[in-house]
Formats: structure tokens, C-alpha cells, sequence
């Protein structure tokens, strides 16, 4: 009941995607408040990704909206004042006296005047800054040193003075313990590190949340668990991660939120605890009880 | 400012333009100026030197470079009578007609011929000097009686005979041919290659003028002249001759160039031609070492010319063609989102387009064509690059069409490159880019553009190479390049092969250096130290060397 009277850092409402015919994200809501660990399971192809793609609109959802602190995000003003405009055509046609329309054209204008509040000055550039993601295939700047892949943002995006974002890089790869390769360059370090510079990279812009995409799914089973470590340090640390993933028993161990998706539906969804030790749904005891067993 | 528009909104209709070319305003002189156009580069009508003497004239439009010879000193006299100024313009055999009929030039005074098929495009006056028709033989075949009917047909029967392309020299092999058993031989594109093919035993014969002849022979020691009896050419005899061209209904200037040749006695002009033909063949016979020592120190300047126009030629083509090339790559590559407007998705669509056809139609000819079109369209719009840049030292204007010719074309490989650099690169490297918060602007510059060159290096090393090279083509529109520069130090010495293995040495030294650098570049950026000697990495270049575009 305690965070009800908090405001959400992040509101995710209604969000459906079609790539084409293929409707891959059916109506999704989450609220996200500051502190939460909330892991995403489900089987491949259930639509995860894209829904956290949606979130920092690497990916545009064809419906719904996006808040970060009650500010609208999603891209959406012209499809919006679009729909408003064939709303109110076909209003105007059932309209009986010129009363009515002029009624009818009011709220039209108070309508458009609310999109434009609610979509109003989002630079989606700055907003991606807070939201970080880390990449299931680490997409580390090839032609950039450790130390560079952490600082070039910090410069360009958020005009920190060179030695400022060096001191900030070398804190966080300190964190994530790379703090002694920082001059190597990306080709010379292992899947793991490479996962943990991308993870010490985000945490350089000083992110409200962070996105990890199935972190781990790239990686030899033993280097697993470096990148784990580090994530499992972050969530002690308070940090608000939303983590796509298909280890089980790190997300049990991790999250305090959880959410089961298939087919582009959320199938379940609620506290970690209750969902994976005691899942309501069929479906979810099927899926939890399948990948423990291998 | 004005200029730069002006070259840029040409270079969008020039291909339009060239097919109007035919029927474009005339420009004609303005008053008292006699614009004559020839080659420069055949003896003893006509050749270049490289400084001012008391016989020569500049040539319009390029420093350092003066004509002389028989045509010269016609023209001369010509514009005396006719109190003219005289120009002298440098231009292609080939080009001389197209020339005259677009009023870049007012006359060709270039030891042409006045045949039928060249009277179609344009009118001519009288002659001004008739020559003989002489064969040139190795000197053991020599003989010197003069060949009439029956001796000819024992002295040709089953020999091959040449001559240079389109002249009226050529076309009587084909009497020979038919009547005298003679094998009329391909033919080749000057006189002293010619002679060369005869000098070392390819053809048994060649056919000259008198005058060629006689400047060619004292060049080529081991040649010598065999007369023949004149009245077996028949009705070709009259082609002998050689006439002033002039544009079509020019009847004016028709009229005064008449009158002026009337006023030339013939003894005049044989003395006239006499020493033009010493003064062409005042080299000394020279071993090949001292030939090509000769064109080292006569000529320095002009091969020093040449490769700085070389290279400015293939490191601008290739810097800017870089840098319009990505434009070009991102214009291709443009995609449709379900989001756009109708608005919208026509301007991509008109840019995907104009980009494709772009890259299309200037890899799919030769750069050699590229340029003569560029050229006459660019006359044909009112732009006479012979005349911007007078007065700069060293560059005239045809080095800016140059330039602006080989960047267009390099553009549309370059962009090629760059595409298939972008579509090999990592989609995820421009999404962590964004997902860090840079702008699509940014993603660009400082991640993806740097990786993709970084990965098609080998490829742009390739294209400045291959400029390096091909930028030798732009000699069909007069830019004084390496290549121009062989014609212009041997225009009087005809010591043509010893100028070309000078040329070839240079090219060699450039692209090697060229490829050196590029490795060392590629090496720097990979972070490799290399420990192995210079020696085994020169040997590992001639490895992937570039090949031709054209």
C-alpha cells in the first residue's frame, strides 16, 4: 500500500505492437517504482524484448502510452491527433443542433489541447540517457577503448569536462571489477567482461533504470555468473532494473517483482515470491516447472 | 560563389544539354581576335615548347606552354593581313570539329584536310600548303628512285602499310590495298607510333606528308623517305593539300583568310616550311639513357606539372568523393517507416532514386566519357573552363573540370564502398549509441561512421590508387596531367617511349608510397606494432594492388 502513495518512476499502459500482421505485444501494463527489481520470464519469441524496447522506444509500440515521471514518452502526438480528428468528424455527423457541434468542437479543442500537454517537450535523447540498457549482445564500441566506451556519452550527451567522466568511468568499471583493463581495447576481453564494461557504460549516466535485455544469454555458462554478481551488487545498491531473462533461480533470487509473459500477453504478474513459488496460473507452474528441471 | 552554383547546376542537366549542343547560340569572337585551334603535337605543322622564343605563341589558357611550327607562323601571318589578335588553343585532333562548331575556336589551322565528310560540319578555304606523299621504310629497304605504278606494286605486294587514325594519309593505304597488293595495317593514333612499329620492323611501311616525313626521319635514324609518283593517288592527290577550317557560313572570315593566303607566295611558303621542319628536328640522335636524360632536364617542369596536377587530382577526387560518397550511401540507403507522410515518403523516395540512378549511370561508363560529355556541355552552357584561373601559375582551368570529373566519379564508387561498409556493420552498435542517449546525428558520427571506414579501408586505399592511375584519362579534356605531360615534352623530340617509361616510373612511385602509407594507417588503428622489416612489407604490397575501373 506504501507505494500507491509514491508516484511510479516508470508507467507503462496499455502498449500492444504489430510488426505487419504479427501482433507480437497484446495490451501490457507495469508500474515501476523506484527501487524495483523486476525480472521478465517467459518462453522465446513471448514478445519480452520487444516489450522493453518499447520502454526507451528503441522500439515505437503501435498503441499505448509510455510515462517517465509522469512525462509522456512514447512518439505518439500526430497518430494521436489524428485519431482525435476522425473522433471528431464522426461526432460532428451525429451532432442534431448547432449547439451540439459547438459543444462537440470544444471538447475537440480541449482534447487536442491535453495531447499537447501530455506529449509536450520530450527530448527522447535525454530521456534515453536515464532509462541505460544493457544488450544481449553487449554492443561495446568496436573502435573505441574500455575506458573511451564509458566516457564518450558522459561528454557528448551530458557535457561532462573530460577528467570529470573519467573519474565517473573509472568509479563504475571499479564496481563492476574491469577497473584494471581500461586501456584495452573491446576485441582483447572475454564475453563476461565485455558485459560488465557494457553494464559499468550505462551506470556512467547515472540512470534511473536500467533495461537488461536477456544479459546473460550470450555468454559460456562459467562467465555467467560474473555478470550476475554484478547485477545481484546493483540491486542491493537500490538500483530500479527491469532485467529480461532465463535464469530462473537468479531472478527468484534477485527480483521483488515478477512477470510471466507468453504470446504477447502477461499471463501473471505480481510479487517474486508469489510468482514463482506459488503461481496461480497453470501455464506458469508448466513453464517454472520445465525450465528447473534442466 | 556564383561559379560554384553555376558547376553544380550544370552538372545535374549535362547530360540534356549535350544533346541540345547542336543547336546552342553561337559565340562568336568578340572583335579582332582569330581563335585557332590545333594539336600542338605534330611536326613540323605544328608542336609545343616550354618557354617563349621569337617564333612561338602561347598557348590560351596554359602557362608555360607555346606553339610553333608552319601553322603558327601561317596563322601569323594571317592575322597580320587581317590586323587580328591571335589565340592559340590546345585541343584534341578529335575534338578540333566539335570545337569549331560549338565557337569555342573561330579556326582550325592544323594541317587539315578538306575532304568531303569533314565539309558536312564545316566549311574551308584555300590551301595553305600542299604537300607530297611520301612512304617511310627502314633504311635497308630504302631506295631512291621514285616508285611509279609497276615498281609500287613489286615494292608493296603483301607488305603492311599504316598511318595515323583519320587522315587522309590513311585512307590512301586503301589504294594500295586494293591496287597495289599492299595490307592496309590498323590505324594507329600518331605519326611517331608509327614510326615506331616501322623503326622496329611491325609494318614494313608507313605513309607521310613530305614535311611529316622529314621531321620523323631525323628523329628516327634508321628511317628513310621513299618517293613515289604522285599522280598514282588520282583524285586523292587534292587531299594532299591542307585548308583552314572554319564554321559553317562563316563567309566573312571566309573571304579575308582567302585574301591573306593570296598575299603568301609559294616560295615563301616553301621556305616557311623548311624551317619549321629544321627547327623540329634540331635534336641530335641521343642513346636512351641520354634521351631520357634530355626530357629530364629540358622538360622537368612539365613532368613536375604533371604529377603535382596527378596528384592533386587523385588525393581531392578521392578526399571529396569520400565525403560525398557517404551522402550518397545514406541517400541509398534511405528506409520507409509505416510513420511517414505522403510528403515524406516521396522525398525519400525521390532520394533513394536520384541516388540509385546517380551511381548507376556513373559506374556504368567510362570516365573518359564522363569528361568529354562534362566538357561540351559545359561549353554548350556558356562555362569555358579554358579561361577561369587565367593568371594562376602552374593550374589552369582544366584542372577544375578535371577535378570536378573525377570526384563525381569516384563519389559513386566511394559510395558503393561505404554502403556495404553500413550494411556489414552491427545494427547494435548504432542501437547502444542511441540507448546511451546520443542523437541519431551523433550515433553516426562518432560510432558507426568511424567503424565502417575503419572497415573498408582496403577498399578506399584501392580507389585513391586506382585515381592515382585513372586520373590519366582526363587528358581528353586538356588537363595537364603526368600523362598530357609525355605529349608535351616529346611533341618536338618524338622521343616517346623514353617519355613514357618516366611517366610509368612515377606512377609506380606513387601508388607504392600510396600503398605504404595506407598500411601503416591500417596498422596504427588496429594497435599492431610490427616488428618485420620495410623490405618484407614493400614485397606484400604488390599483393592486392588496384585494379582499373574502367
Amino acid at each position: 500500500m506504501e507505494n500507491n502513495i509514491k508516484k511510479p518512476i516508470l508507467q507503462v499502459k496499455h502498449i500492444a505492437k504489430s510488426f505487419g500482421e504479427n501482433q507480437v505485444l497484446k495490451d501490457i501494463s507495469l508500474d515501476v517504482y523506484k527501487g524495483d527489481v523486476i525480472t521478465i520470464i517467459g518462453p522465446s519469441g513471448s514478445g519480452k524484448s520487444t516489450f522493453i524496447r518499447c520502454i526507451n522506444r528503441m522500439t515505437h509500440p503501435t498503441d499505448g502510452a509510455v510515462y517517465y515521471n509522469g512525462r509522456r514518452i512514447d512518439n505518439s502526438a500526430s497518430k494521436l491527433f489524428y485519431r482525435e480528428k476522425l473522433r471528431y468528424k464522426a461526432a460532428l455527423h451525429l451532432c442534431k443542433t448547432s449547439k451540439e457541434a459547438v459543444d462537440e468542437e470544444n471538447k475537440h479543442n480541449e482534447l487536442k489541447n491535453a495531447i499537447k500537454k501530455d506529449t509536450k517537450d520530450v527530448n527522447i535523447n535525454l530521456v534515453r540517457a536515464k532509462i541505460g540498457m544493457v544488450f544481449q549482445s553487449f554492443n561495446l564500441f568496436n573502435n573505441m577503448d574500455v575506458l573511451k566506451n564509458c566516457t564518450i556519452a558522459q561528454r557528448k550527451v551530458l557535457k561532462r569536462t573530460k577528467e570529470e567522466a573519467e573519474k565517473i568511468a573509472i568509479n563504475n568499471l571499479t564496481k563492476v571489477g574491469m577497473s584494471d583493463r581500461i586501456n584495452s581495447k573491446v576485441r582483447d576481453l572475454s564475453g563476461g567482461q565485455k558485459q560488465r564494461v557494457a553494464i559499468a557504460r550505462t551506470l556512467c549516466m547515472d540512470p534511473d533504470v536500467i533495461l537488461f535485455d536477456e544479459p546473460t544469454s550470450a555468454l559460456d555458462p562459467e562467465m555467467v555468473n560474473e555478470v550476475l554478481d554484478v547485477i545481484q551488487k546493483l540491486a542491493k545498491e537500490g538500483m530500479t532494473m527491469i532485467i529480461v531473462t532465463h535464469e530462473m533461480n537468479f531472478a527468484k533470487k534477485v527480483s521483488n517483482k515478477a512477470l510471466f509473459m507468453e504470446k504477447g500477453y502477461v499471463v501473471e504478474s505480481g510479487d517474486s515470491n508469489q510468482v514463482f513459488n506459488h503461481p496461480k496460473e497453470k501455464r506458469t507452474k508448466e513453464f517454472l516447472s520445465s525450465s528447473t528441471k534442466k | 560563389m556564383n561559379f560554384f552554383r553555376k558547376i553544380f547546376s550544370f552538372g545535374a542537366v549535362a547530360l540534356l544539354t549535350m544533346l541540345l549542343a547542336g543547336c546552342q547560340s553561337s559565340n562568336d569572337t568578340s572583335k579582332g581576335q582569330l581563335i585557332v585551334g590545333l594539336e600542338c603535337n605534330y611536326a613540323p605543322f605544328n608542336w609545343t615548347e616550354t618557354s617563349a622564343s621569337d617564333t612561338n605563341v602561347p598557348i590560351d589558357g596554359k602557362s608555360n606552354q607555346f606553339a610553333d611550327g608552319y601553322d603558327i607562323q601561317i596563322s601569323k601571318k594571317i592575322c597580320d593581313y587581317m590586323d587580328y589578335d591571335l589565340v592559340i588553343k590546345k585541343l584534341d585532333w578529335d575534338s578540333l570539329i566539335p570545337s569549331l562548331e560549338s565557337g569555342e575556336i573561330n579556326a582550325i589551322i592544323a594541317g587539315m584536310t578538306d575532304t568531303p565528310e569533314r565539309e558536312q560540319s564545316i566549311d574551308f578555304t584555300n590551301e595553305y600548303y600542299r604537300s607530297e606523299l611520301v612512304l617511310i621504310v627502314d633504311s635497308k629497304n630504302g631506295t631512291d628512285n621514285v616508285l611509279d605504278a609497276t615498281t609500287l606494286k613489286t615494292y608493296l605486294n603483301g607488305k603492311a602499310v599504316e598511318s595515323q587514325v583519320s587522315t587522309v594519309t590513311d585512307s590512301v593505304i586503301d589504294i594500295f590495298a586494293a591496287d597495289y597488293g599492299a595490307i592496309h595495317s590498323k590505324a594507329v593514333d600518331s605519326f611517331p607510333s608509327a614510326a615506331n612499329d616501322v623503326s622496329t620492323g611491325i609494318v614494313f611501311a608507313m605513309t607521310a606528308e613530305l614535311p611529316v616525313a622529314k621531321s620523323l626521319c631525323a628523329s628516327y635514324t634508321n628511317l628513310s623517305i621513299v618517293h613515289i609518283d604522285q599522280a598514282i593517288l588520282g583524285e586523292t592527290a587534292s587531299e594532299l593539300g591542307v585548308s583552314i577550317g572554319i564554321k559553317k557560313g562563316d563567309t566573312v572570315l571566309k573571304t579575308n583568310i582567302n585574301a591573306a593566303l593570296a598575299n603568301i607566295k609559294q616560295s615563301e611558303r616553301n621556305d616557311m616550311m623548311t624551317t619549321a621542319v629544321e627547327q623540329a628536328s634540331s635534336e641530335h640522335q641521343l642513346s636512351d639513357i641520354d634521351k631520357i636524360n634530355y626530357l629530364l632536364s629540358h622538360y622537368f617542369q612539365t613532368f613536375f606539372n604533371g604529377l603535382v596536377s596527378t596528384l592533386l587530382l587523385a588525393i581531392i577526387g578521392s578526399v571529396v568523393g569520400l565525403i560525398l560518397g557517404i551522402f550518397l550511401a545514406l541517400g541509398k540507403n534511405l528506409k520507409f517507416s509505416k510513420d511517414d507522410n505522403l510528403f515524406k515518403k516521396t522525398i525519400k523516395g525521390l532520394c533513394v532514386g536520384l541516388c540509385t540512378v546517380y551511381s548507376v549511370v556513373l559506374r556504368g561508363t567510362p570516365m573518359m566519357v564522363q569528361a568529354l560529355i562534362f566538357k561540351f556541355g559545359a561549353q554548350a552552357m556558356g562555362i569555358n573552363f579554358g579561361t577561369i584561373l587565367t593568371g594562376v601559375p602552374i593550374f589552369d582551368g582544366w584542372l577544375v573540370a578535371g577535378l570536378i570529373v573525377i570526384t563525381l566519379n569516384t563519389a559513386a564508387y566511394m559510395g558503393e564502398d561505404i554502403r556495404t561498409g553500413l550494411n556489414g556493420l552491427d545494427a547494435g552498435q548504432q542501437e547502444a549509441a542511441l540507448s546511451l542517449g546520443m542523437s541519431k546525428f551523433k550515433s553516426f558520427t562518432l560510432v558507426v561512421l568511424p567503424q565502417c571506414i575503419r572497415n573498408t579501408l582496403p577498399t578506399l586505399a584501392n580507389e585513391y590508387i586506382i585515381n592515382i592511375k585513372d586520373s590519366s584519362v582526363l587528358n581528353v579534356i586538356s588537363v595537364t596531367e603526368l600523362f598530357l605531360s609525355v605529349s608535351i615534352a616529346t611533341s618536338m623530340n618524338y622521343f616517346i617511349i623514353q617519355g613514357y617509361v618516366i611517366i610509368a616510373c612515377i606512377y609506380l612511385i606513387l601508388t607504392l608510397i600510396a600503398t605504404l602509407i595506407f598500411k601503416e594507417i591500417t596498422m596504427k588503428l588496429d594497435g599492431k606494432k610490427h616488428n618485420f622489416s620495410l623490405f618484407t612489407r614493400t614485397a606484400s604490397l604488390f599483393k592486392n594492388h588496384g585494379r582499373s575501373k574502367y
